[in-house]
């Protein structure tokens, strides 16, 4: 979480305004929401672990009564972007990666996504998936990203506020990089090798 | 200051202590003598409000909530910055949502919107132009040449001044 009245702090000083007579609060905060938002959705496309967030346990009955812990589908949240991985507890073996199917109805080991809901046979899961940042509405709000990104939020929020497209490819571009050397953990994972037939 | 002391400081300027050229009394269906001296300080806030806003005057600057099809402030010149929304005539539309925050500057209140001992609002520099500029009205009235005046006041050259 950063502040968001750092952010506008850091932009008020770049663009020399911190009096705030030529740009409004609500264009610093348009460029903020901008930048978070096209960051998070190149973490989406280039597979970086920075942009993923995990919802675990959730209980996936289809055909049982709503009890209050499971459900019939598991609707997605509003800050889905695309799936990371879904894992699965089949016959005793925990964080058993599920595959997308494409058919109706799902068998076990598969899940399956139609507009924002999400359909698996009756089991325990966990959804990792791309999300963007909330929006922020005022100065007050925290953005919800790392600290770790603060420099790069900043700098591609000064590049949308002067509409430097270039500048802003080329930063967010260096930030997807930089992430995703900075990942170890993908390297166990097949991740996008399953699109080759990667054995699961 | 009062409306009172920003007038006789008018008179001063324009050598009429006596109100003779000027005289007392006068209404906004008559409007002469004094209240055409009113008339000048009204248009002297007005211009000097814009002039001050222009150059970036941060003592201007207001802050409101504006709604959506509110109609904009009476004093209001212009946003700082830009805000979502849109002008039209003085309606405003939104966007988004039904209000929102937003900095402006203002045009400074009117004298005539006070009564003689009322205290003005106004910054002492800001009187002292407000008054100097009524002054340069009230003297080109009479045929006066005034560019020197406003040479003074930085407001640049009159038609009839040498550069």
């Amino acid at each position: 979480m950063i502040p968001v009245i750092e952010l506008a702090k850091f932009l008020r000083f770049s663009l020399g305004d911190m009096q705030g007579i030529n740009i409004s609060d609500e264009e610093i905060i348009e460029a903020i929401n901008q930048s978070a938002r096209q960051l998070y959705e190149r973490f989406s496309e280039g597979y970086v672990y920075a942009g993923v967030k995990r919802v675990p346990q959730i209980y996936i009955d289809p055909d049982g009564e709503t009890d209050g812990q499971s459900i019939p589908v598991y609707e997605l949240p509003p800050d889905f972007i695309r799936v990371h991985q879904i894992t699965g507890e089949f016959n005793g073996i925990s964080s058993v990666i599920l595959s997308p199917a494409s058919r109706s109805p799902v068998i076990e080991g598969e899940y399956r996504i139609v507009g924002m809901t999400l359909y698996a046979p009756k089991g325990v899961y966990s959804v990792e998936y791309y999300y963007h940042p909330a929006r922020i509405e005022t100065l007050e709000d925290d953005l919800d990203v790392p600290e770790t990104m603060r420099p790069y939020i900043e700098k591609i929020a000064l590049a949308v506020y002067k509409h430097e497209t270039e500048k802003e490819e080329y930063l967010i571009e260096r930030a997807v990089q930089l992430y995703s050397m900075r990942e170890i953990s993908h390297i166990e994972d097949i991740g996008p090798v399953q699109i080759l037939g990667g054995a699961v | 200051m009062t409306r009172k002391q920003i007038l006789a400081m008018v008179r001063k300027l324009i050598a009429d202590e006596q109100a003779t050229g000027f005289t007392d009394g006068g209404n906004l269906e008559q409007p002469e003598g004094t209240q055409e001296l009113l008339n000048y300080l009204d248009r002297a806030v007005d211009e000097y409000s814009k002039r001050q806003a222009a150059a970036g005057d941060v003592r201007l600057m207001k802050e409101t909530n504006v709604s959506n099809n509110s109609s904009l402030p009476d004093d209001f010149l212009k946003f700082c910055g830009m805000i979502p929304l849109k002008i039209i005539g003085k309606k405003v539309k939104l966007y988004v949502g039904s209000t929102v925050s937003a900095r402006y500057l203002a045009r400074l209140p009117y004298v005539t919107s006070y009564s003689d001992n009322d205290e003005l609002p106004y910054e002492n520099d800001q009187s002292i132009t407000v008054a100097a500029m009524a002054a340069i009205y009230a003297l080109n009235k009479q045929d006066f040449n005034v560019s020197q005046h406003l040479l003074l006041l930085g407001y640049g050259a009159g038609e009839n001044a040498t550069s």
